[in-house]
């Protein structure tokens, strides 16, 4: 990161004073603190709010439950993995993506890799899966998303969560079926 | 906020709380301990968010910001995605602070309720930052590389762009 960063900083400050628009970089500069710190207040808010919420569901069980519907629904992207350990840290890494508890998350999700790394070739062909599915950030309620939307007053901060549900709910699909094809042609993790 | 997300959001937090009284939960202690670490998670983002920030502003009040928005262009049109959302596109994949940073960029030059506000807030929702993620677990288990998870997630993000430049 830092190699793009510094750059783009240089680039920026250059063409800034290059182009005549010292005075207005200077100002954003200065204020850029003050916004990093509104931003953080907003996200300070709804972690607080939605990360307790989110104990509470993880606390009556219903976060295991969710592991467990998915071990039997998701069986068929891990073929061959029998490992109940192995299961037990995706199915929590995985649920804690779905609730959007990045915190919860990735801990599981090292635990996760850790465990399918020590399983061979079949293993890491899991790792694989696993991870393509995190990253398509596939989550039941947008909310930092939402909290920043009503912070800049949106009209209706939360229209975008049925869109983005339908978004992330595709690319999930095509990206499973996309790696279960790259894998089953190459015969290799 | 309308009747339907309201009614919704409201519901799941009647929901949680429902669920959580059938199995004998305490609420009020549970909730304070969850809010805590998210609380701690919180705060800890402040030196990337600052650094991102000073980033944004120089980017944004330099015009580098819009020579890059031209510059991916060709792209952006082709996907019917706004040339404004570009720098919260490109730095999705890397960093969570920074594509939180470039999303209130968009929100503040284009209105948070414009097109281009709409489609970076669901793209925002529907991605993950890649490249870190990759790191962090890969790193955590010592595997070196893995094949096909690196292009088969950008062209998800990619096919996810493409969707909303195609719906919205």
């Amino acid at each position: 990161m830092d190699r793009i960063y510094k750059y783009l900083l240089l680039a920026g400050a250059a063409l800034a004073m290059l182009s005549g628009r010292a005075g207005a970089a200077a100002s954003a500069v200065l204020e850029s603190g003050e916004q990093a710190v509104k931003l953080l207040l907003t996200l300070l808010a709804t972690m607080t709010l939605w990360s307790g919420l989110m104990e509470v569901v993880a606390e009556s069980g219903d976060a295991a439950r969710l592991g467990r519907l998915f071990r039997r629904i998701l069986k068929p992207l891990f073929p061959g993995l029998e490992d109940d350990a192995a299961w037990d840290a995706i199915s929590m890494n995985l649920s804690a993506n779905l609730l959007g508890l990045g915190n919860a998350a990735t801990p599981a999700g090292i635990e996760a890799s850790k465990r399918l790394a020590a399983l061979g070739k079949t293993g890491l062909r899991s790792l694989g899966m696993l991870l393509v599915l995190d990253n398509v950030g596939l989550q039941l309620l947008p909310t930092t998303v939402i909290a920043l939307r009503q912070a800049a007053g949106a009209a209706d901060p939360a229209d975008v969560w049925g869109m983005t549900m339908l978004v992330s709910g595709t690319a999930s699909v095509a990206a499973v079926l996309m790696m279960r094809v790259l894998q089953h042609r190459k015969g290799t993790a | 906020m309308s009747a339907a997300s309201g009614t919704a959001l409201v519901g799941l937090v009647a929901f949680i709380v429902l669920r959580a009284v059938m199995t004998g939960v305490d609420v009020y202690g549970t909730f304070q301990r969850g809010a805590e670490k998210g609380m701690r998670g919180a705060v800890a983002l402040l030196p990337t968010l600052s650094a991102m920030m000073l980033m944004l502003a120089l980017l944004n009040a330099s015009g580098l910001a819009q020579l890059i928005g031209r510059l991916a262009a060709p792209i952006t049109d082709w996907l019917h995605l706004p040339q404004e959302a570009a720098p919260m596109l490109l730095l999705r994949p890397l960093t969570g602070s920074g594509s939180l940073a470039a999303l209130e960029a968009v929100f503040e030059n284009c209105g948070v309720d414009s097109r281009a506000g709409r489609i970076a807030s669901v793209l925002m929702g529907s991605s993950e930052t890649i490249f870190y993620t990759m790191a962090v677990y890969l790193g955590g288990a010592g595997v070196r590389k893995l094949p096909w998870v690196l292009p088969v997630s950008l062209a998800a993000y990619f096919f996810s762009a493409a969707l909303c430049g195609w719906l919205m």
